[in-house]
């Protein structure tokens, strides 16, 4: 049967090839545009995040405990500026004397100005006390003081240790 | 006069029937071929290799003491010149707290290397403080276009040692004291093709 005569609800000849070629001119196009589309790039930005902790921590110039060295006694006895640098929030204050001498104190300056204190007997061991703030950076923000030294007259020598933990 | 008519009757035959195609079995021409004249041009492609390490995380404990050297390596996909460039969010490593004395940002260093596909290299270094808004790096700070940024003359399209190392020494003993807690800054590195 010829083509031109197929029955009216049939496709035209002419339709299909209406989209045979609509098809094929489809598949040219997609591959054109493969070919000057963007490209598959994964990304232009990269993101790098970077986290660091720092713990609380205690440093000084001198050793901890430092030496107290050979110190002029005057009226309020003998008083010793220490620096100490402390990353925590509340460092921890302890302090402690040897059994032949006087009593002593650390008192350390708070950032807020508030001060805190611990104080030793002689030959009673460790004594320890919060200082409640963070430790103020600025030099001789430690004092050890023997408020009794001298009262004896002549050379005195004795031991006092100091301990400054990063927190209570 | 006759064959003139006969010749346009063959030619309007001819015409018709280059642009009919049938159904198989119905007819002789089954396809229809239709050229179309593309012209088109690829632009330089650019960007970071979707094989390479889209993002990194880094974590340093106690940083201020043990200082730090980590690369995260980048694979660039970029078909000819690139430039990258780099921004600090914080322009440092920053942690909430503050307190009189005390610092509350760490600095530390960003090194870009860059690798091409020909072994070519582009290397700089800035500090964090200045990559972040306003710095001052004039190497690669900032968001990369094709005028921004540390460029590299030729085509990396593949893993050839590329990387951005972040870096700093301990915390100077002499500086204000790092308060206690979690230092945290974002890098943002972007490519752009550099024709």
């Amino acid at each position: 049967m010829d083509a031109a005569f197929e029955p009216s609800s049939a496709p035209h000849p002419a339709d299909r090839a209406g989209r045979i070629g609509a098809a094929m001119i489809l598949i040219e196009l997609a591959l054109s545009a493969s070919a000057f589309g963007t490209p598959a790039i994964a990304q232009s930005v990269q993101r790098v995040e970077l986290v660091g902790t720092v713990a609380a921590r205690c440093s000084g110039g001198a050793p901890i405990p430092a030496g107290l060295g050979n110190l002029p006694i005057t009226n309020d006895g003998i008083r010793r500026a220490v620096t100490v640098r402390c990353s925590g929030t509340s460092p921890a204050l302890s302090i402690r004397v040897g059994p032949s001498s006087s009593n002593a104190v650390l008192t350390a300056t708070g950032v807020s100005g508030q001060t805190g204190s611990a104080t030793a007997a002689a030959g009673e061991g460790i004594t320890s006390s919060s200082l409640g703030d963070r430790l103020a950076t600025i030099e001789g923000n430690l004092t050890v003081a023997i408020p009794d030294a001298g009262e004896d007259g002549g050379t005195q020598s004795g031991h006092v240790e100091i301990v400054v933990s990063p927190e209570v | 006069m006759l064959t003139i008519v006969t010749l346009l009757a063959l030619a309007g035959t001819a015409a018709h029937a280059s642009n009919t195609v049938y159904a198989p079995g119905q007819g002789a021409a089954n396809r229809l071929d239709v050229g179309i004249d593309v012209k088109a041009s690829v632009r330089d492609r650019c960007g970071f290799a979707a094989s390479g390490i889209p993002d990194a995380r880094i974590s340093e404990a106690n940083f201020d003491q043990t200082g730090f050297s980590r690369d995260v390596p980048i694979v660039l996909n970029c078909s000819g010149a690139s430039r990258v460039a780099v921004r600090s969010a914080n322009g440092g490593l920053v942690t909430g707290a503050t307190a009189t004395g005390y610092a509350a940002k760490a600095p530390y260093d960003v090194t870009l290397n860059l690798v091409s596909d020909n072994a070519a290299k582009a290397t700089a270094t800035c500090s964090a403080a200045n990559l972040a808004a306003g710095g001052s790096c004039a190497a690669f700070s900032g968001t990369a276009s094709n005028a921004n940024g540390l460029r590299l003359a030729g085509a990396s399209t593949k893993a050839n040692g590329s990387y951005v190392r972040i870096s700093a020494p301990a915390y100077p003993a002499a500086s204000a004291p790092l308060v206690v807690g979690t230092y945290a800054d974002t890098l943002i590195v972007t490519v752009s093709a550099a024709p």
